[in-house]
């Protein structure tokens, strides 16, 4: 697997994590801040990779291309799941203080002020997706356990990845919309990531 | 801070390990991120202890656990810039030194708070520490009225020595206190 450039991991990223939207060149340009020309290249780079389609809306040269991962391509879900691993490795801290959940979220996403500016947020932000209920009352023991460390109010929040569906879909609850978008996958990357393309992806095909 | 008092503590170590004796002061060698991590490891587990010694009543043991939470996050800080220490005299000053330099962003109290005072009159945790371990008491009566705050206070100096250790910043001992 070849090493991504800078500008195709975060192109990568935000189209896996932003379904809010649909993506184009220009949206790209604008979360990034490259020119358009720039993310141009960067997407046509990453669909040569096979790793992106690029479908054009309507007909002629100037039509808009809307940006979608090859989930037919195995490398696209490998290459995520190294992004956003890697993003994780930012925040060693945080990895550190709540690696005991490993096992028990499927995924774990901090999301918020912690991320950017640990001394003055107000609180440490969670957002976590479990298999089976029973997993709550765990996933709440060992909160309690970290929280008696901590200074800072855990606000840990956990849903079945149905819930969590209906929140972001149904509900449109743009608190949890942003946290996947802006926030940090901390575990569970690559259930995550199966998330988004079986539950959220599906949204948009057909 | 006398930068004296701070070199004559990495002075006396060299001294005492050069005649093969345990030393009592500061050691420079390695950072070793990992040792830091588990003191930090072990400072939150001495914060830990306090909720569990206060819900079954072992009052004359919160004040050790609190002190422990202090000196445990002193310890991995000084890892941080390479530095072991047998002495809680040292460990302190050392501390106060790189505060006083802007080399770290850590509260004066916590840095108070662990400072062996040699007049009888004055005093910090560490007395409250010895007091409360090898005085007679069970109970003490001011250990309910501080949980709150001096738990929180530990959890702030938690908060900021987490800050330092996993900080990708480079700590640095000043060469200044190397010179003659």
């Amino acid at each position: 697997m070849a090493k991504l450039d800078k500008a195709s991991g975060e192109c990568l990223k935000i189209v896996l994590k932003d379904f809010s939207i649909e993506h184009t060149i220009t949206s790209l340009s604008k979360e990034i801040g490259n020119t358009r020309m720039g993310i141009w290249k960067t997407l046509k780079k990453l669909q040569a990779d096979k790793l992106i389609l690029l479908i054009p809306v309507g007909k002629g040269k100037t039509s808009t291309y809307l940006v979608r991962l090859n989930w037919e391509n195995p490398l696209v879900e490998k290459t995520l799941i190294m992004l956003l691993t890697e993003e994780a490795q930012k925040y060693p801290r945080w990895l550190a203080n709540f690696s005991e959940l490993e096992g028990k979220a499927d995924f774990l996403i901090l999301y918020g002020s912690i991320l950017h500016s640990p001394k003055d947020a107000g609180d440490i932000d969670l957002l976590g997706v479990v298999s089976n209920k029973k997993k709550f009352g765990e996933i709440r023991k060992i909160i309690e356990k970290i929280q008696i460390t901590q200074i800072k109010k855990i606000h840990s929040v956990n849903f079945l990845e149905e819930e969590l569906r209906d929140e972001l879909i149904s509900q449109k609850n743009p608190a949890f919309i942003e946290a996947l978008k802006k926030g940090s996958i901390l575990l569970g990357q690559e259930k995550f990531i199966k998330f988004v393309k079986n539950k959220l992806e599906k949204k948009y095909i057909g | 801070m006398d930068k004296n008092e701070v070199s004559d503590c990495f002075r006396s170590a060299i001294k005492d390990e050069e005649k093969g004796k345990k030393h009592k002061g500061l050691l420079f060698g390695k950072v070793n991120e990992e040792m830091a991590k588990s003191y930090l490891a072990k400072a939150k587990l001495n914060i830990q202890l306090c909720e569990l010694y206060m819900k079954n009543g072992f009052d004359y043991m919160i004040p050790e656990a609190w002190y422990y939470t202090l000196y445990y996050c002193a310890l991995a800080i000084l890892l941080k810039f390479g530095i072991t220490s047998r002495s809680q005299r040292c460990t302190a000053i050392f501390l106060r030194y790189a505060k006083e330099k802007g080399l770290i962003e850590y509260e004066d109290e916590f840095i108070d708070r662990i400072t062996v005072h040699r007049g009888k009159e004055e005093k910090s945790d560490v007395d409250k520490r010895e007091e409360a371990r090898y005085g007679p008491l069970i109970r003490i009566e001011d250990v309910p009225l501080q949980y709150n705050s001096m738990t929180s206070m530990c959890k702030r100096a938690i908060e900021q020595c987490e800050e330092i250790v996993f900080s990708d910043k480079e700590f640095n001992v000043p060469k200044e206190l190397f010179s003659e």
